[in-house]
């Protein structure tokens, strides 16, 4: 599905990734500053590595001895950033038709998709809310609907629970958890938490420094001695 | 109350008095004037141009420096610390000097001019000339503010709409521009009663005809050595515009989008 060999240089510090990704759920699992969200923003076009390649399903996105880098908008990826970057402008609706939209989509089938999405997620009610009205967990899934509405191949989430107190965090890693499912789709969680990780990934990386130190299944116990230390 | 207490406020006081009280009494002594003053052929002539000059100086200044402004928002390049310069220079010149620039430039003699003039097209001392000042002078003030605006927008929402498939042209028309939609108005609004008081540029690269390129500060002037009346109906009028821009300034909606 996936396949990533990277290196990005900064002045103190070096990003090398190599992983592998199937029909699955992989958390990327790491310190603050170990290169875990700068790694997805390759992956989706938004940073250019120095070196490497990056294979979303059949497409090659990037290769740096071919000389192909796609932008981040031919390569089918729904990003779920860690400030979730809901359009501030633009209400529940519109934002999560906003990439139906930019397609060209006819209105009535973009109505159609959005308000399916929107069914599905529980967000019918709250159609003509302006972001700032929403909750933390509201806000999430409008970030996901939007995400998801136009079909990618891969599903990208930045810290998706770092802005939620601990209470409202059990609660929306549930829903997460759930619409996963329910999409079944290929999905990088970037997390610090080794319990976010642990209960929706079906596999964990960590990453430290700027590599990949272990790839076990997830529940393995001894991961968590590796994050801690 | 303490003294500086009483510093303070008697320093408003004056300060305050200092502007209000020519402001008022232009306009208590443009009352006294005839009606007949306000319809005379100048001052009507000179409303007209005045209006219809800064409206297509202002845009001109929106259409060029719309995209500038997002440029020295968005970008490192050296073309980026080059334009800063070049934009921050009609900010600081004297107005006149800004008129001899643009006759050294565009008039019959000038550097450009004198082609522009063998192929027949001679700017200096036509409404053209006064849009060219007037855009001259005011275009720094939008951009300033235009790319304060953009500036001030994540780049998070930009990467958001790229990763949902939006071109970057269209991440500006539907993201980045009504994000910045306050700073960009400010702008429109400063630059246009900038080019509404031009005074120095036009006059030096446009001269001072009625109906072609007296604006309402030539007209201003140059009534002042036949009639105080008009003067001061001129004058009166200007205060006014400026009071409308300044009031319109004030209702725009500052709006802060809560970080969502």
């Amino acid at each position: 599905m996936l396949e990533v060999y990277i290196i990005k240089r900064f002045p103190s510090f070096e990003l090398n990734v190599q992983l592998k990704l199937g029909r699955e759920v992989l958390a990327l699992l790491g310190e603050n500053g170990s290169g875990k969200s700068t790694t997805l923003k390759v992956i989706a076009g938004l940073v250019t590595p120095d070196e490497g390649y990056v294979r979303i399903g059949n497409t090659l996105a990037f290769h740096s001895e071919l000389g192909i880098n796609l932008p981040p908008q031919r390569r089918s990826i729904g990003f779920v950033f860690q400030e979730l970057a809901l359009f501030p402008h633009l209400n529940v609706y519109e934002n999560i038709a906003f990439g139906l939209k930019v397609r060209g989509y006819s209105k009535a089938k973009v109505n159609e998709e959005v308000e399916a999405i929107m069914h599905t997620l529980g967000l019918a009610e709250l159609r003509f809310h302006m972001p700032s009205e929403l909750s933390g967990g509201q806000k999430q899934r409008v970030a996901l609907a939007r995400a998801l509405v136009v079909k990618p191949k891969l599903l990208l989430m930045d810290e998706p629970f770092s802005a939620l107190d601990q209470r409202t965090k059990q609660e929306v890693r549930e829903e997460v958890r759930n619409i996963l499912e329910t999409f079944s789709i290929p999905a990088i969680i970037v997390t610090h938490d080794y319990e976010d990780a642990a209960i929706l990934a079906d596999r964990i990386c960590v990453l430290s420094n700027g590599r990949i130190e272990n790839s076990e299944p997830a529940g393995a116990p001894e991961l968590f001695e590796v994050v801690s230390t | 109350m303490n003294a500086f207490a009483l510093i303070r406020t008697l320093a408003g006081i004056a300060v305050a008095g200092f502007i209000l009280l020519p402001v008022a009494s232009v306009l208590i002594s443009a009352g006294g004037a005839s009606p007949e003053v306000l319809l005379s052929y100048e001052v009507v002539a000179a409303v007209k141009l005045s209006l219809l000059t800064a409206t297509l100086s202002t845009l001109l200044i929106v259409i060029i420096g719309t995209p500038v402004a997002y440029h020295l928002a968005r970008s490192d390049s050296a073309l980026r610390r080059f334009l800063e310069v070049a934009l921050n220079l009609p900010m600081v010149l004297p107005p006149a000097v800004a008129g001899i620039a643009l006759l050294a430039a565009f008039g019959r003699e000038g550097i450009l001019g004198r082609y522009l003039a063998s192929i027949g097209i001679a700017l200096p001392f036509t409404t053209t000339a006064v849009v060219i000042a007037q855009t001259f002078v005011a275009l720094p003030l939008y951009v300033r503010s235009a790319r304060a605006g953009f500036a001030s927008v994540s780049r998070t929402f930009e990467g958001a709409s790229y990763t949902l498939g939006a071109s970057e042209f269209t991440t500006f028309l539907r993201v980045s521009l009504p994000l910045a939609k306050s700073a960009v108005l400010a702008g429109v609004i400063m630059s246009w009663a900038r080019a509404m008081g031009e005074f120095g540029a036009t006059i030096m690269f446009a001269g001072n005809f009625v109906g072609r390129t007296q604006t309402m500060p030539l007209a201003v002037y140059s009534a002042l050595q036949v009639s105080m009346d008009k003067a001061l109906v001129l004058a009166a009028l200007l205060i006014l515009i400026s009071f409308i821009i300044l009031f319109t300034f004030e209702i725009i909606p500052k709006r802060r989008y809560a970080d969502a």
